[in-house]
């Protein structure tokens, strides 16, 4: 103990980003490819074959192509760009199912390659946090190793920390941008053109990472025009800092220009209202192509499920329902504490303000939103809270608050430990963990298709030869050898939702799995749910991971 | 970051330098992974299944496979193949990650026992050069010696014991440390005449004092760690075959020749400027590890160490050195630059030793200004290191890869189809071979990282029309090297195009050929299925001259690996007058419903009586035990030929 306490204090993060690096790589290799990976791994692979980026429609290039940069340089992966679906505008689909599942790639080498850079970018996360809890909280002791751990070992960032997707990229790349901003807000003088340009450079990575990211682009117009800095409000301290964000602002769309290759083509808006630019050749086509289509997305939504209920325009208290069963109760429960503690006194009132308003405003904003499928996209504020409930620490004098945060610290870190493989699945234990969070949420809350080779080494070790599956995930069953009768899924399988192969009300006898979001029946309307309602009624007899139940009807 | 403490700028400048230089060695020992080597080599797949075992559970002290392999390096593989699965990243990146930790380690070691400068020269000559590259590339054990070598030199003078763990630990990772635990030993040898020579004259302060403990220690440690190495090849000698195929030269010694060891010495004591390995499985052959220019500052350095001698440090350097040699200058082929691998720390640390005392003492005597030394080491090591770096891409990276040689010792040709595979992975697969190996068959399975359920035959005697799966699309290719083409006679009978699909650019090449669907057999016979395996269908007797035969079979259920057909040719009166034996579908790879069409050549003796009956039958070449049928005879068909 006192050789770890005589330890340099960054390198009391060595233990933990090990044990991390231990536990994603340990939980990764068992995970089948989720849903959306293979369209992030496509986009990324087909941008570095080809410096195109005309995939990257909904989502920008940065965090594809860091994911796909290893399978691209290490191994002999075949990029079908011969495919036809490579000149279609929104081709990803088709195309990455032909590069995972179609061109005898080796899927399950690819899919790890490509998950390793976010597990990097993940710990890149924790890093800045540790560096941010620092600069905010100078005086408090292992404040900024708490808000590392917890950045770390929050089951639900360690979920998303592993796979080929934007969500937990974006949220780091995001942290980085406002501990930059905060760091150039923080500068005295006029010294401050080299952390304008790191600013500039956060800002731009953290746009090229996810379009979402954008939403912060106000909050840090309203961060910049506020007090939080030390000093009482001045026109022309708060004009300065507007002028530096937007020469950020400014320079971090040359960094996004880069990112996206410095392309340079006629524009390609959809909506009547823009089309008329078309006719204009520009930078970054695709970038303002996608920031149209994102904008269309949220406003048109997906299905959502919400305790129950179906939803094609989403749910008001889809996330904050999503948020109460979601994050481990430490952050629920030290939450308003560290708000109202840090709140209340004066000399930490502003930067308790920094992290929580564009928090705040952040999950405001998200509830308008109609795209109600993840948790994940709350994840932008996660760290800006974890900071925030730092700042305990920093009460130097209050045994307690110490005393508090190194409780929660070890309760994530035991969440993590006690939920490990299933990060995806985790839900708290006020919620009645992941056994019941199939019933308050689908989709990537707890079933994104990441069980599909626990379900092959299930059949395998109760010598099931075939099983009759109702599949949700975009992971192809029989690649993991499973010999399989198809019953109706997402999206494989989808059109035997209205032709259904079995007699819903007797199920002939037989071995079932089903994944717990099809449960649910998502394609179908609530009149129409009743494709599982016999097995809705039933317990089921096994489970594979949180997300597949297993019926053996006999 | 900057600082205005000159020492702390110029460690912040040796780490950004090192840092540079491991990112170059990284960067040569990663990209083209698949290229370069182009493809894998036998004894690469052979590891690959020795870790497959390991993970199944069979450990072992010293494994049997590959002629007897030291299980460290397998070990070391293990979760590279858990995590990566098994393929061409998992065989190569183990050794890939001990090679950047040695030229991490040896930077380290030499900054401490040299200096800063040296540490750099020493560790961009590890990460610039074909030897060390090649070896972090190639997914073989050697690698693992020299890592451990720097751990025994970081560690001898402080920590012996751990010093001996890594000596002993190097006993486990290739048969050329075997000469190693020498080393205490002889060091203990050293210090005694070292005692004596300052006996004779007066010590140099520089020599420094030397105690004999530490290598008593290391020798103890090395020894224990060693036993169970050592118990175990005892218990069984048949275990270490490899060791005894390379003994030519050291039996001819016993024998009191001279000659082979003198050549192997002479030899291997040039490979630093003058010889080079004279195989193409590692480099260009012939070329000396060093070009001239750089050869000089490796002889500076050796000089160098010679002259100081009775410094314990460099004392244990010279033996280290002569140890490490040793396994090369005593077998066939030499100088090996595999087992030469255990110099290769010391090989780099020679002309760093030899840069550094020339920088040193121009500082000193200030023989050129001051202010320009700085600028000139740097841009001169710079030079340096490009001169090395340009000789490995130019040998390394675009000669040696691309020579038919290395592209046979690699199998470029199981590497290439496994790439033309990815076109069309639905259709089923045939592979042509000129002679199948287990080896070639898990070598295109790892190529590809997935088994592709292909059907292997020996190219021009045998044609397999698989079974087609639905998700086949009712296509089958055939993939077959040049040097193993399908039988005309085969091609014809079958309806196939004798021009392939597709014809690879490579030397040698290979070319695609789509198989019809099966076709009917010429003369179709009432089917006779022998023990429940193999059903004969048809033949097709070509009289010749010369007289061939082609034999029609259906697989029932999986085959034993040494199955046979013998055709016999009987004259009028039953006499023996021709017989082909053999089966050259791969028997394991085939499936139920697979159809294999054998081509025969029959021979006939130029006095010998017209062809009058075929005997056709099936055994299996472990026990001649024929398989039977429910017919007459039971172990064989009779079929009338008509005359020609």
């Amino acid at each position: 103990m006192d050789m770890f306490r005589r330890l340099p204090n960054a390198w009391r993060l060595l233990p933990l980003l090990l044990l991390f690096f231990f536990l994603a790589l340990n939980s990764m290799a068992g995970d089948s490819p989720t849903m959306d990976e293979q369209n992030h791994l496509a986009r990324g692979l087909a941008f570095l074959a080809t410096g195109d980026p005309h995939f990257s429609l909904e989502h920008p290039p940065l965090i594809n192509t860091l994911s796909a940069l290893p399978v691209y340089l290490l191994t002999d992966v075949y990029i079908p760009l011969d495919d036809p679906s490579w000149g279609w505008r929104d081709g990803w689909y088709v195309f990455a199912e032909r590069l995972l599942w179609q061109s005898g790639n080796d899927v399950s080498l690819i899919i790890f390659l490509a998950r390793l850079p976010i597990v990097f970018v993940t710990i890149g996360m924790a890093l800045v946090g540790y560096r941010f809890g620092r600069a905010l909280w100078p005086g408090g002791q292992g404040a900024a190793l708490f808000a590392a751990a917890c950045l770390l070992f929050d089951p639900n960032l360690l979920a998303h920390g592993r796979y080929t997707t934007t969500d937990a990229g974006g949220a780091a790349f995001l942290l980085l941008a406002t501990f930059l901003l905060w760091r150039l807000w923080q500068a005295e003088g006029g010294r401050y053109g080299r952390h304008l340009a790191a600013a500039a450079v956060g800002l731009g990575l953290a746009f090229s990472s996810k379009f979402s990211t954008l939403t912060f682009a106000p909050l840090f117009l309203l961060l910049a025009a506020l007090p939080l800095y030390g000093q009482p409000w001045r026109w022309r301290a708060a004009a300065r800092r507007l002028g530096q964000l937007a020469a950020a602002g400014g320079g971090s769309l040359l960094v996004v220009w880069a990112v996206y290759g410095f392309q340079w083509a006629a524009f390609d808006f959809q909506s009547p209202l823009l089309q008329a630019l078309n006719v204009w050749r520009g930078s970054m086509p695709t970038f303002w192509a996608g920031v149209e289509q994102i904008l269309f997305l949220s406003s048109g939504g997906r299905a959502s499920y919400l305790w129950g209920q179906f939803s094609d325009t989403g749910f008001p208290l889809y996330f904050p329902i999503a948020f109460l069963v979601k994050s481990p109760l430490p952050l629920l429960l030290l939450l308003p504490a560290a708000a109202f503690i840090l709140l209340r006194r004066q000399e930490t009132r502003g930067r308790a303000v920094f992290l929580l308003l564009p928090a705040f405003l952040y999950f405001l904003l998200s509830m308008q939103s109609a795209l109600n499928i993840g948790y994940r996209h709350l994840f932008p504020m996660l760290p800006l809270l974890y900071l925030l409930i730092a700042g305990l620490g920093q009460m130097a004098e209050s045994a307690w608050s110490r005393l508090a945060l190194g409780a929660a610290a070890v309760s994530i870190l035991g969440s993590a430990l006690l939920i490990h493989p299933h990060y995806l699945s985790y839900f708290n234990l006020a919620a009645g963990g992941p056994q019941k969070g199939g019933e308050i949420l689908i989709d990537s809350n707890i079933d994104w298709g990441q069980d599909l080779i626990r379900l092959q080494r299930w059949l395998a070790a109760n010598g099931a030869a075939q099983v009759k599956l109702s599949w949700f995930g975009s992971a192809d069953p029989a690649y993991y050898g499973i010999a399989y009768e198809a019953l109706p899924g997402v999206p494989r399988h989808f059109d035997l939702w209205w032709n259904v192969p079995f007699d819903r009300a007797q199920p002939p006898p037989g071995l079932y799995a089903i994944s717990v979001s099809n449960l649910g029946e998502p394609p179908l309307r609530t009149a129409e749910k009743t494709v599982f309602a016999w097995f809705r009624a039933r317990r089921p007899t096994a489970r594979v991971g949180y997300s597949i139940y297993i019926y053996d009807v006999r | 970051m900057t600082s205005a403490n000159p020492s702390l700028r110029q460690r912040n400048r040796w780490l950004l330098a090192a840092t540079l230089i491991l990112l170059a060695g990284a960067a040569l020992r990663l990209l083209w992974l698949h290229d370069v080597p182009p493809g894998l080599a036998q004894d690469e797949v052979l590891n690959a299944d020795i870790v497959e075992n390991i993970r199944q559970g069979q450990h072992a002290f010293f494994f049997r496979e590959g002629y007897g392999h030291e299980p460290l390096y397998h070990y070391w593989s293990v979760p590279f193949q858990v995590l990566l699965g098994d393929n061409v990243l998992s065989i190569r990146l183990p050794a890939f990650t001990l090679g950047l930790f040695l030229i991490a380690a040896a930077m380290r070691w030499l900054r401490r026992d040299v200096g800063r400068l040296a540490a750099l020269v020493g560790g961009g000559g590890l990460a610039l050069s074909w030897w060390p590259i090649l070896f972090s590339r190639v997914g073989l054990r050697p690698i693992l010696e020299p890592l451990l070598l720097v751990g025994v030199a970081w560690f001898w003078q402080r920590r012996p014991w751990l010093a001996g763990i890594c000596l002993g630990l190097a006993l486990y990772s290739y048969t050329a440390a075997r000469a190693l635990p020498l080393l205490p030993l002889l060091f203990l040898v050293y210090l005694a005449v070292r005692r004596l020579s300052f006996r004779r004259g007066r010590p140099s302060p520089a020599a420094g004092a030397a105690r004999w403990q530490p290598a008593v220690v290391i020798l103890g440690v090395c020894l224990l760690l060693a036993l169970p190495l050592f118990v175990t090849l005892q218990g069984d000698p048949t275990l270490d075959e490899r060791a005894r195929q390379l003994s030519g030269p050291l039996a001819a010694l016993r024998a009191g020749d001279w000659q082979p060891i003198w050549e192997t010495t002479r030899a291997t004591l040039g490979v630093f400027a003058f010889t080079g390995d004279p195989r193409w499985t590692y480099a260009l052959p012939d070329q000396p590890l060093f070009d001239p220019f750089t050869a000089l500052f490796f002889f500076g350095g050796l000089g160098l160490a010679l002259r100081r001698w009775r410094q314990p440090q460099y004392g244990w350097w010279l033996l280290w050195l002569a140890l490490a040699l040793l396994p090369s200058a005593v077998t066939p082929d030499a100088p090996s630059l595999v087992r030469l691998v255990g110099a290769m720390p010391l090989v780099y640390a020679l002309p760093a030793l030899f840069i550094q005392e020339l920088i040193s003492r121009s500082e000193r005597q200030r023989t050129i200004k001051p202010a320009i030394l700085p600028p000139l080491t740097t841009i001169g090591l710079a030079l340096l290191l490009l001169l090395n770096g340009g000789r490995t891409w130019l040998n390394g990276f675009q000669q040696w890869p691309t020579a038919v040689e290395t592209r046979q010792k690699y199998q470029s040709v199981v590497y290439e189809m496994a790439q033309q595979w990815h076109h069309e992975p639905a259709a089923a697969l045939v592979v042509g071979d000129d002679w199948v190996d287990p080896i070639d068959v898990d070598s295109l399975r790892r190529n590809l990282g997935r088994d592709p359920q292909a059907h292997w035959v020996q190219g021009g005697r045998a044609l397999v029309f698989p079974a087609l799966a639905e998700s086949s699309g009712g296509r089958a290719l055939l993939y077959a090297p040049e040097y193993a083409p399908p039988a005309p006679d085969l091609l014809q009978m079958a309806a196939a195009s004798p021009e392939p699909i597709y014809r690879s650019a490579g030397d040698p090449s290979f070319a695609v050929w789509e198989l019809p669907a099966v076709p009917a057999a010429a003369t179709a016979a009432a089917p006779v299925t022998f023990a429940g395996r193999l059903t004969f269908l048809g033949y097709q007797w070509l009289p010749g001259p010369p007289p061939r035969l082609i034999t029609q079979w259906r697989v029932e259920q999986a085959l034993p690996a040494d199955i046979a057909i013998f055709a016999h040719i009987l004259d009028q009166d039953g006499n023996l007058i021709a017989q082909h034996d053999g089966f050259d579908a791969f028997a394991p790879t085939l499936q139920a419903g697979d159809v294999v069409w054998q081509w025969h050549p029959l021979p006939l003796p130029p006095d010998a009586p017209p062809p009058a009956t075929l005997a056709l039958g099936l055994y299996t070449r472990g026990n001649l035990a024929r398989l039977t049928h429910e017919g007459e005879p039971a172990d064989q068909i009779r079929i009338t030929l008509a005359e020609p």
